[in-house]
């Protein structure tokens, strides 16, 4: 809206000018009505304008691509105000999806009304900050406009996809028990090795085979510990490792593979920290449980990608935040000056895991097929393949996960157990 | 409804001032008014959005033209009539889009019933206003003009002081 009072304004204006100029008095009649509804848009004019505004959400914790209602209430702290427009401003990133983030009412003194709209949001914490108000009489001619402050956030969680169990093996494990084998022997399930008996074993424990063939010994099965390990997750939010193709973003997906590789891991009782490793280090100190998963998916709710030429190379991964020997998970697409450091990782006996989106997948959805594109990809296969060849001869699990098909897929496909008939018959990994 | 009193006051003003031009005998300027009506429905039906703005300016100075071409005593009142109307589509020409730009909280009939009396009262006002002054014969000799010109004055310092207010 424009304030219109300088169209009847000018008119009224130049009709007075014309009666003084023909010293016509019928000019200053047709004058007469401009001037009344000037009057009367001035009397009734918005001069005490007092407005209150809240928000509120339909819920305070979304996930990434679901609609959210927000609602805006105004209250009326001051005069009357015949007409009164309420804008609230969208923070940027949030799409509109149904009604419309404005309202037009009429308030007495102590009223109030509220409206509501859908948006569909994305992964982020969003800040609403003010909501514009523009009170004004009936005529619309004389507005006052008003920023009120009424802040409010709506934090978008990444999207969690449920994972299978994750068999890690890191060298140091914690005391308490969990999924994780300990490579020492004690109560388990798997077993671990045979030792001669000790008074209290239990009898079911007792290797009979073994001590059938060595008379007058008894043997004992020994079975591996299971116990709880210290995850470190590291997220690669380098500028260039991000990957962006038709509306698509690389990055989006190695988030939800981040924030559900924690949850599986917190799941199964683990100690989990999380380093965002970008434009800076953001650190999520090690925890166990719910507790420690929000404040995860907290962290990487509002993970952005950023450049910074201390981080732009994996050399200054702090390893003083992860324990000793204990399990790396990190989550990057990978280029091939990254594979020295993470070999250097696995040197210090560090147990590594990486979870490689694959951005050759998601860029060629949206190319056409020719031989060049084609070409292209190829070589990148092979540029990719070389470097995961050498992550598994340092040692390394490398998870390749092509974005289109579940992270569970492709980390079952690489860590899972397979059958041994399959093994056997070849079929390894194609079932 | 609003839509259907904006037709309505824009032809009544075209009448209206057609009717001023041809009392007076200056029929291109009603032929002109006429044509100016009619652009200014087309304008309308069309949701050109300038047009309510052109028309109130246009329709208001072909109103003094009128006037000041002469004319017998049916003329003023005529023109008069033409502006009021022409002012009350221009009005509601403005609240149509608002209407239509915004949704409205609460209710609507009432917010538009309470803008409609209150046109009407304006214009009701300024008709009993402008007749009665018709009646009585104003013959402005140098005192009331300076005056007039003071308040002119007057009025032009306000109307930039407001405009300089950032929130007005």
């Amino acid at each position: 809206m424009v304030a219109r009072f300088s169209l009847p304004g000018g008119l009224l204006y130049g009709l007075l000018l014309a009666a003084v100029a023909l010293l016509d008095g019928r000019m200053l009649v047709l004058a007469l009505p401009l001037g009344l509804y000037l009057l009367a848009a001035l009397y009734y004019g918005p001069y005490q304008a007092r407005l209150r505004a809240t928000h509120s959400f339909s819920t305070d914790r979304a996930v990434e691509g679901t609609l959210v209602d927000v609602e805006l209430e105004i209250e009326n702290e001051g005069q009357e105000l015949e007409e009164v427009l309420v804008v609230d401003r969208l923070p940027p990133g949030l799409e509109l999806a149904v009604g419309r983030p404005a309202a037009l009412a009429s308030l007495p003194p102590g009223g109030r009304f509220s409206f509501s709209y859908t948006v569909r949001v994305a992964r982020g914490g969003y800040t609403f900050h003010e909501v514009e108000a523009v009170a004004s009489d009936l005529f619309c001619l004389f507005q006052r406009r008003l920023a009120l402050s009424a802040p409010d956030q709506l934090l978008v969680l990444p999207r969690i996809v449920k994972l299978r169990s994750l068999a890690i093996r890191p060298l140091r494990t914690r005391s308490y028990a969990g999924p994780v084998p300990a490579r020492q022997a004690g109560s388990g399930v798997d077993f671990y090795g045979v030792r001669e008996y000790h008074p209290g074993d239990p009898r079911r424990w007792i290797n009979w085979r073994l001590s059938a063939r060595h008379p007058r010994s008894l043997f004992t099965n020994e079975f591996e510990q299971e116990r709880i390990a210290d995850v470190g997750l590291i997220l690669d939010a380098r500028q260039r490792s991000e990957v962006r193709f038709g509306g698509e973003s690389l990055f989006k997906h190695a988030v939800q593979a981040a924030a559900s590789l924690a949850a599986s891991f917190l799941d199964g009782g683990n100690r989990v920290g999380l380093l965002i490793y970008g434009r800076s280090l953001d650190w999520t100190f090690p925890g166990y449980g719910k507790i420690q998963r929000e404040r995860i998916v907290q962290a990487l709710a509002r993970a952005r990608t950023g450049d910074s030429q201390v981080f732009d190379r994996l050399d200054y991964l702090p390893t003083r935040f992860f324990p000793a020997q204990s399990q790396i998970v990190l989550v990057s697409p990978l280029w091939p000056d990254d594979v020295p450091t993470l070999v250097r990782l696995r040197a210090r006996r560090y147990q590594i895991l990486v979870v490689r989106p694959d951005p050759v997948s998601l860029e060629l959805r949206g190319l056409p097929a020719r031989p060049e594109v084609a070409l292209a990809a190829r070589i990148a296969g092979l540029e990719r393949a070389l470097m995961r060849r050498r992550l598994l001869q340092a040692g390394i699990t490398v998870v390749d996960w092509h974005v289109d098909q579940s992270l569970d897929q492709a980390i079952y496909a690489t860590m899972g157990r397979t059958p041994l008939w399959t093994r056997a018959a070849g079929l390894e990994g194609r079932l | 409804m609003i839509r259907r009193l904006l037709f309505g006051t824009i032809i009544g003003a075209a009448a209206c001032l057609t009717a001023a031009h041809a009392a007076g005998e200056g029929w291109p300027w009603a032929i002109a008014s006429a044509v100016l009506g009619t652009l200014w429905l087309l304008g309308c039906w069309r949701d050109w959005s300038p047009t309510a703005s052109l028309g109130l300016a246009a329709f208001t100075a072909l109103a003094a033209f009128s006037l000041w071409l002469g004319g017998r005593s049916g003329t003023t009142l005529l023109a008069l009539l033409a502006v009021v109307a022409a002012l009350c589509a221009w009005d509601l020409d403005g609240l149509a889009r608002r209407l239509a730009r915004y949704p409205v909280v609460g209710d609507q009939a009432e917010l538009e019933r309470r803008h409609l009396a209150r046109l009407l009262a304006v214009a009701a006002l300024s008709l009993l206003l402008g007749g009665a002054t018709l009646a009585i014969q104003i013959r402005l000799t140098f005192l009331p003009a300076l005056l007039l010109g003071l308040l002119i004055l007057l009025g032009f310092s306000w109307a930039i002081l407001l405009l300089r207010t950032p929130d007005s």
